[in-house]
């Protein structure tokens, strides 16, 4: 069967051909991987690959699954499913008039109002969670649009703080 | 908690509405529900956690090592209301924690401090003046500060007045105390430690050095003792100046006087923290002590069970602690659930962890998790075991530094001690991590979408109440 995942941000094609219970084969990229497999609990794969044993971790986080071996964790998706993540990601590099926290912060003060003018790697905003501040710069230069946002606000990724430039598209949350 | 639960000792926790499922509620005799996730209606609110503390019977109070540990406003309502604080009195608390009193006690002392301010200063065109006298790079330093709250450097003057703004609204929401204060930033130091304990009888012996050299946001992440600079001579030189340091204070209690450490082993005194350290656990195990019981017995009036003879230090210990963010984009807090998780475990191992699975990780505080630590018998079996025990710390669901950690831990310049506080900037900038077992973790990936079979089993094998991961994701699932 063939599948295709996006692994990190890469999209990578692979094809995985189930044998008798317990064992796979797994080709990708020229490479051929014989697989023994072992469902240890709901998120604990034991894998024996080509012979070499490996424990493996894993959970479901939406459409991601969290992948952990021998401690660095592997975010995998399906390549063509719809992922409300990986559109917001899209979205920010499509369109980068926009500034947008990284995760859910609160908004502790504002450096620029609307019609200002800003360069690109300017600090126009500064938000603090988990008791740490970071200020957002803007994104390119431009025009300061729109302020949406007034310090003490809680926030969300996605959510546009301010909009920088023309052609910016209305908040979504 | 464990030390008392040996003395005999019955605890109670306090929580805020953030922290309701936390594992110090948990675990505790009592607990008392003291308001909103804000720290100002909880944490740090004297009158609910003293009116807690009186209506369940407590005689003494331990703070911690965060919100109001080194306030010394705390400490005075304890003492008026007839509390035991597991602590310094509130007078040495506040003349070390206002750090230019502390910088003012010490000169008197004859130990070297850093060029800079020895007061505090609002008006920022003042500031930008002792910025110009000290010469840049400048540290903006939070007057009440601690843990890198209000800490910022600024390296030319363009810079000053937003980084100035900053640090003083984060002093002001992280210690309700915006005052800042101005230090020659020095270039690649080390950050060396020493252990202090007193009693109230005027004895302080020193508990060795620990070295928290690796740093990210001036944050400690990785530390270790005995430090990998130390010789016996210098070891001996900055113990006694530890200990003058808090006798000149009058301190009583368990103490961490903080020295940065310059290319030429010349030592400067940084600050005292007034409190138990996070990094505490590395000194247990080298010198084989309980510091919070010795911080109980303290505080019952007892003199140290030890004196600076008893002490030995032996082997090497290392803690890395485990924050919830992402070592990747800046070290960027990651909330979430903690959808399942495995400790390492073996000979030497020790995790003071405060999360279990299914654990909501708050957005509102430090997202540290647990504090891994090892020991073993020299430093290169403890970098060893510690690498073995990243490796099977298993944390799914939000995203951890321990890959990160693995890499420091492997790398060259840790191997041979080369550190200092600039070790991430200078070794680690832009660091990805190896992903050499992609392939496997795809097929991880499918054989999970091939074999469904097992998850619901799983979650119907569950107590009605309890929700399938997937349907409490939390903030990244909706």
């Amino acid at each position: 069967m063939d599948y295709r995942l996006k692994i990190d941000e890469e999209v990578i094609a692979l094809q995985a051909e189930k044998k008798k219970d317990g064992s796979m084969v797994l080709s990708h990229a020229g490479r051929t991987y014989e697989i023994e497999y072992t469902m240890v609990s709901e998120y604990h794969q034991h894998l024996v690959v080509d012979g070499c044993p490996l424990n493996v971790f894993i959970a479901r986080d939406g459409n991601t699954r969290m992948v952990v071996i021998r401690g660095v964790p592997y975010y995998i998706a399906d390549a063509d499913a719809g992922d409300s993540r990986s559109r917001g990601k899209k979205r920010d590099q499509v369109i980068p008039q926009e500034v947008t926290p990284p995760m859910p912060a609160v908004v502790v003060r504002i450096l620029v109002s609307a019609g200002d003018s800003v360069k690109q790697g300017d600090g126009v905003i500064v938000v603090s969670s988990m008791k740490m501040e970071t200020t957002l710069a803007a994104p390119a230069n431009g025009k300061v649009k729109a302020v949406n946002v007034t310090e003490g606000d809680k926030v969300m990724p996605g959510q546009i703080l301010i909009d920088i430039d023309r052609d910016a598209e209305p908040p979504n949350q | 908690m464990y030390t008392c639960r040996e003395m005999g000792i019955s605890t109670v926790a306090v929580y805020s509405e953030a922290d309701r499922k936390a594992v110090h509620v948990l675990r505790a005799d009592q607990s008392v529900f003291l308001g909103d996730s804000d720290p100002a209606e909880s944490y740090l609110n004297i009158d609910k956690i003293i009116a807690a503390a009186k209506q369940t019977g407590a005689e003494a109070i331990h703070p911690g090592y965060g919100f109001l540990a080194e306030n010394p406003l705390f400490a005075e309502r304890c003492e008026s209301e007839r509390l035991v604080f597991i602590g310094p009195p509130s007078k040495v608390i506040r003349e070390l924690g206002d750090k230019t009193v502390a910088r003012r006690t010490v000169m008197g002392s004859g130990v070297a401090v850093i060029p800079g301010m020895n007061k505090p200063e609002s008006d920022t065109r003042v500031l930008a003046g002792e910025a110009e006298k000290i010469g840049y790079p400048v540290l903006i330093k939070a007057a009440a500060g601690g843990g890198g709250k209000g800490m910022r450097v600024v390296t030319s003057p363009g810079d000053f007045n937003e980084a100035c703004a900053s640090a003083t609204s984060e002093a002001k929401r992280a210690f309700s105390d915006g005052s800042i204060y101005l230090e020659k930033y020095l270039s690649r130091p080390r950050h060396i430690e020493f252990q202090i304990v007193a009693d109230r009888q005027g004895n302080v012996v020193h508990l060795f050095e620990r070295e928290c050299s690796i740093q990210r946001r001036h944050q400690k992440i990785i530390e270790e003792t005995p430090s990998p600079i130390m010789t016996p001579e210098l070891r001996e030189r900055m113990g006694k100046a530890a200990v003058a340091v808090a006798k000149a204070s009058g301190y009583v209690n368990a103490g961490t006087v903080e020295f940065l450490v310059d290319q030429d082993k010349k030592f400067y005194f940084l600050e005292v923290n007034t409190r138990l350290q996070v990094e505490h656990p590395i000194t247990e195990m080298t010198t084989g002590l309980d510091i919070v019981r010795i911080q109980l017995e303290v505080a019952c009036g007892n003199p140290l069970p030890v004196r600076q003879e008893d002490v030995r230090g032996r082997g090497h210990a290392i803690e890395c602690r485990i924050y919830a963010e992402d070592p990747e984009k800046g070290f960027y807090p990651s909330p979430g659930r903690i959808i399942y998780m495995e400790e390492p475990s073996g000979p030497g191992i020790r995790n003071d962890c405060g999360i279990y699975s299914g654990f909501q990780v708050p957005v509102e505080y430090d997202p540290i998790l647990s504090k891994l630590i090892v020991y073993a018998e020299d430093r290169s079996q403890a970098i060893k075991r510690m690498i073995q025990a990243l490796e099977s710390y298993i944390i799914l669901g939000v995203k951890t530094p321990v890959h990160f950690l693995i890499d420091v831990l492997k790398s060259e310049a840790f191997i041979k001690g080369d550190t200092s506080t600039d070790f991430i900037d200078t070794h680690f900038c832009g660091w990805k991590p190896d992903r050499c077992y992609a392939d496997a973790a795809c097929a991880a990936y499918i054989i999970d979408e091939l074999n469904p079979a097992v998850k619901p089993k799983a979650a119907t094998g569950q107590a009605g109440t309890e929700m399938s991961p997937w349907q409490t994701l939390g903030l990244w699932g909706r």
